[in-house]
């Protein structure tokens, strides 16, 4: 870290002084003093312009002084000023739009990079759709959004684009987060009072990202208001949140949010009796729980920030049954117990080494770590007290570490280039373990003992230019070269990605990008769905990195008149290397020595559509229609004989139509309606005389999924305290309660059959005449009802 | 897999709910399916059934009872042809008409045709490395009628399938010499050896009362008059094959789907024609 310091001061000496003095400093927001990343500033009429990077920092050479600058973010107003003279260290102060604010897209010039396929929601925005519970989710909320996806209902992980869950990474504050869900995805694990914004990148993804191959979901924490200490509290269906920010000293703010969930409370208030850890009685104690902190300080032209992210998930069910008859009765206890936890510290370090240099260095530490407990304990008789007859446990645990290390400058060189270098260091240690023992009579055994574990060193070094060839042309050029170093191996490989965008007319540009990709790291999940219970696992040489290759095009503009922007953009995806657990694993406790043995390797993919995406952002009724048209595929030779198959999210329609109307100045009114194919699944194509044939994978598909959620928002102030906002929120999911399937099984429903052999003897040959298949739904019509209070 | 369900219950604890569902299945004609086990030195007996669509659970419509099978040596030399010989559970019986005795020094195949369907045809099907009860015992309760405790030593190839199969059968002096199975324990790779040791466990009380049917007449059996312990030594696929089908009744699907591809050794056809070897010991 301290080199990386050193080189740049290096850099930044070779400078060529002379050059004219650009004009720099921050865009912030007027009421909390919160940098506003990646905003946008204009001059000579939008014919020339720079983006801020995603501290606002931003440094331009306007050329004519006095120069005319627009200055613009998503949600806030636009604020145009006349600068009489370059100077360093400006501050440029917009104020929030008091309406909704908008997604990001569509603009005359690029927003941040030619060519990059991204979306991005305002938390404001987020909050006002209607979510599950009337819980606000800003990962779910995204996955409205086209090439988005959570895949099957009940998941919080983000599908981009056709890729598999682990090919989406999520970055909080900077730092990765490794399970982003709560209770296996009916609540994502980031709270949304500490969210900002959400970005996603699916397509022309920066060179200094990396190590996925579907895209980026990138979390904008907030980072505390300066001017002034505000709060809220939320209490809702489920959860129950506070959230606090204000000053820290004179130069520094602070925000803390937190989160917990309450259907433990529920549970034990409903239940009675004695209980002891797999010994006596019942119980069922769920709780999860969300916490997320920052600060910032600045120190001259240095500003440093810590930042902690912790999230926990804990489940225990203990059954108590009892069966048999007198000396026979016996007593059987089974206590099953899970827990899943995220921990992330950032540490950041950014400073304005020149007018038109900007250094940032993070040093992060994530974990995330997965634990099952379960023990069954037999006592015979049924009374018997102390050590039980048999009793059989069994322990798993898995963890991935993660200690990171970036480094990045930013060079402003000129409204034609701003120069992006910098590398990044991730020490990723890998852990699964299991342990099964079993005591009869006295008598100990331990046996299936499984330890799993490695370490690796992923790094990547990357250099950028945002490149602006004419006014109407813009670039993007960026290389990566990234690697992975385990003990006695490796891995390396060059990632070039690149953007174009070509303004057709004020109001309408075309663009495209192209990017090579490798991911280090490959997930172990059962069908695909992303849980708790899957393992991270490093590449290696019997599971290689995947590899990536992507390229998109597409057209965005605006009609003003209508107050509409629109979007249509196409792309391809290939992936190889891929990776999948073997049908017959359902868990790492199913291995038997290594998890390479319990794989299907040198998988491959393929993905592509189209995404069309239609907004309305100002007026009373602002909302957004999504549609994707779309293939994903997969293809492993071990796997369905070698033949192609869809992937299990494989869903070639998706639309989703979302709008919100400003009734009055209290109330306001939303609604969802979302359209999916039904996802494929894998049917039989015959009974035979004891069980069924089956002989393609997925080779069908669900009904196609659709719900509708509606919202209402009344919110007020206070009439003696002004500054107290209240808010109540009103929300119904799946409003038609339509019972959406998730899985499927078949079930014998009839009398007796009987038969006759050869004989002529009566023969009951099955309870069975008929067979029926059923679908299992999650969530029907869900009210929800919540409740904030700003402060 | 309950270590799995916990995550089901958690869903369905928030919302599960079951309903009927209208799926289209599709059915791609039916197929010859084979169950059988080709023993040295016994008759070549198979069971041959017919698939129907997904949904037709008909027993009747299972019975495949006018096809025609043939034994072949791994070199196409037919040894023999199995005979229909009626009908049992929802498979048709098919036993050898020739009389061959399989062998160990020769590797087979089996062939039938049926109306209306594909050919069916196994592939050379390899024996397992036998294995031999080392020492057996057992401890019969004459007064209680059971059998409570099993002790069996065997010694198991590292290099085969390890898939192995105790069955304890009963042999009653009655006017038809019934000889029954009471008993019968799978004991395969992926739960019961575990570092070289087989930690096969179970709890045991096997009851020795069996009655059958003569005629109209039920006749109740008492104390055989000699119990047999078996150790079943099975070819290649069959511990995929057993295992497979455990969880491919009709609760499939469901929150973790496992593997519904049950293994065949036929190319056009479905079912496993297993190959076996035995050792048994005799307790009176």
């Amino acid at each position: 870290m301290k080199a990386l310091y050193w080189v740049a001061l290096f850099a930044v000496a070779a400078l060529p002084q002379a050059a004219a003095q650009p004009l720099s400093g921050f865009v912030l927001d007027s009421l909390s003093l919160e940098p506003l990343p990646y905003a946008t500033i204009t001059w000579e009429e939008g014919r020339k312009g720079v983006v801020a990077n995603e501290q606002g920092f931003f440094s331009l050479d306007a050329g004519r002084f006095p120069a005319f600058l627009c200055v613009r973010y998503v949600g806030f107003r636009e604020q145009c000023l006349s600068v009489e003279k370059p100077q360093p260290a400006v501050r440029i102060l917009l104020a929030p739009e008091l309406e909704l604010p908008a997604v990001e897209l569509a603009a005359p010039r690029p927003m941040r990079q030619a060519g990059a396929s991204l979306l991005q929601m305002d938390i404001r925005q987020i909050r006002l759709i209607p979510a599950l519970a009337g819980e606000t989710d800003p990962l779910k909320a995204m996955g409205l959004l086209p090439g988005l996806s959570t895949g099957i209902e009940g998941t919080a992980n983000l599908l981009i684009r056709g890729g598999n869950a682990d090919q989406s990474q999520y970055l909080l504050d900077g730092g990765p987060v490794y399970n982003a869900s709560h209770l296996g995805g009916f609540l994502s694990a980031v709270p949304p009072q500490g969210v900002r914004a959400v970005t996603a990148y699916k397509g022309g993804i920066p060179a200094r990202f990396g190590g996925r191959l579907g895209g980026l979901i990138d979390v904008d924490v907030k980072q505390g208001n300066r001017r002034e200490t505000e709060g809220e509290l939320s209490i809702g269906t489920a959860t129950l949140a506070a959230a606090l920010e204000g000053p820290a000293g004179r130069k520094g703010a602070f925000f803390i949010a937190g989160r917990t969930a309450y259907p433990s409370l529920a549970l034990s208030l409903a239940q009675s009796g004695k209980y002891e850890p797999a010994t006596e009685g019942e119980k069922t104690n769920i709780y999860i729980y969300d916490f997320l902190a920052k600060g910032g300080w600045e120190f001259g032209k240095t500003k440093v920030s810590v930042s902690a992210f912790a999230s926990g998930d804990h489940g225990l069910i203990q059954e108590a049954n009892e069966s048999g008859f007198d000396m026979e009765r016996r007593r059987e206890i089974d206590l099953q117990k899970v827990r899943w936890n995220n921990l992330l510290a950032n540490l950041r370090l950014q400073r304005v080494l020149h007018s038109k240099v900007f250094l940032r260095l993070d040093a992060s530490f994530s974990r995330y770590r997965y634990s099952f407990e379960e023990a069954n304990n037999l006592f015979q008789p049924a009374g018997q007290a102390g050590e039980p007859a048999e009793s059989r446990h069994a322990l798993a645990n898995s963890f991935i570490e993660d200690l990171g290390l970036n480094g990045r400058l930013d060079y402003f060189l000129n409204s034609r280039h701003t120069l992006r270098a910098g590398g990044a260091l991730s020490l990723r240690r890998f852990s699964a373990r299991t342990e099964e023992s079993l005591a009869l009579n006295g008598e100990q055994a331990a046996f299936g003992a499984l330890a799993l574990g490695n370490r690796g060193i992923e790094y990547g070094l990357f250099i950028e230019d945002e490149w602006s060839p004419a006014e109407r042309l813009h670039a993007y050029l960026g290389l990566r070269f990234s690697g992975l170093l385990l003990s006695g191996s490796g891995f390396s490989a060059l990632e070039p990605r690149l953007g174009l965008e070509y303004n057709l007319r004020p109001w309408l540009a075309v663009y495209g990008a192209l990017d090579i990709s490798r991911q280090y790291v490959h997930l172990l999940t059962v069908g695909g769905i992303g849980l708790p219970n899957d393992l991270w696992v490093s590449a290696g040489a019997a599971a290689p990195p995947q590899m990536g290759r992507q390229w998109s095009a597409g057209l965005r503009g605006s009609w003003a008149k209508a107050k509409l922007s629109w979007q249509v953009e196409a792309y391809h995806r290939s992936m190889k290397r891929l990776i999948e657990l073997q049908l017959d694993r359902r868990s790492f406790f199913g291995f038997e020595q290594s998890w390479e043995e319990a794989i299907y390797s040198n998988g491959a993919g393929r993905a592509y559509g189209l995404e069309i995406l239609l907004r309305r952002d100002v007026g009373r009724l602002q909302g957004f229609l999504a549609y994707t048209l779309s293939r994903s595929e997969r293809q492993f030779p071990g796997l369905n004989n070698g033949r192609a198959y869809p992937f299990s999210f494989d869903r070639p329609h998706d639309l989703a139509a979302s709008g919100v109307f400003q009734l009055s100045s209290r109330w306001s009114l939303s609604a969802n309606w979302v359209y999916q194919s039904g996802r494929a699944i894998t049917l039989p194509v015959a009974r035979s005389n004891d069980y069924f044939i089956f002989t393609d994978y997925n080779n069908g598909r669900f009904p196609d999924y659709h719900r509708l959620d509606l919202g209402a928002t009344y919110s007020w102030r206070g009439r003696k305290r002004k500054n107290l906002e209240h808010q109540l929120n009103f929300s119904i999911y799946n409003a038609y309660n339509r019972q959406n399937v998730f899985a499927y099984s078949f079930s014998r429903r009839g009398s007796k059959l009987i038969t006759f052999d050869e004989n002529g003897n009566p023969v009951v040959v099955y309870d069975v005449t008929v067979l029926e298949t059923f679908g299992q739904t999650l969530f029907p019509i869900i009210p929800g009802i919540s409740y904030h209070l700003k402060f | 897999m309950s270590r799995l369900l916990w995550l089901g219950i958690v869903l369905c604890l928030l919302a599960c709910e079951e309903k009927p569902l209208d799926l289209e299945l599709p059915f791609e004609g039916p197929r010859i399916k084979v169950d059988g086990v080709l023993w040295e030195g016994r008759q070549a007996e198979v069971y041959l059934s017919r698939t129907t669509p997904p949904l037709d659970v008909t027993a009747d419509n299972f019975f495949l009872d006018g096809a025609h099978a043939f034994l072949f040596l791994a070199d196409g030399s037919l040894v023999d042809s199995l005979q229909f010989q009626g009908r049992r559970r929802q498979s048709s019986r098919y036993v050898s008409a020739g009389g061959y005795l399989p062998s160990r020094q020769e590797q087979y195949y089996l062939e039938i045709s049926a109306p209306g369907m594909p050919s069916a045809r196994s592939e050379a099907l390899a024996w397992p490395a036998a294995a031999a009860l080392d020492s057996a015992a057992l401890i019969w309760d004459k007064a209680g009628d059971r059998v409570t405790e099993i002790f069996a030593r065997f010694s198991d190839d590292p290099a085969s399938d390890n898939y192995y199969q105790l069955v304890i059968s009963a042999h009653y002096r009655t006017p038809l010499d019934t000889v029954l199975d009471v008993g019968s324990f799978i004991i395969s790779n992926e739960d019961d050896f575990r570092e070289g040791r087989v930690i096969f466990n179970r709890a045991l009380s096997l009851s020795l009362k069996r009655s059958i049917t003569i005629g109209e007449e039920e006749l109740e059996l008492k104390e055989p008059e000699y119990l047999l312990l078996s150790l079943l030594s099975y070819g290649p696929g069959s511990e995929s094959y057993f295992e497979t089908i455990e969880g491919l009744d009709e609760e499939i699907g469901g929150f973790f789907p496992g593997n519904p591809f049950a293994p065949t050794n036929f190319d056009g056809g479905y079912g496993f024609l297993h190959t076996a070897a035995v050792d048994t010991v005799l307790f009176r």
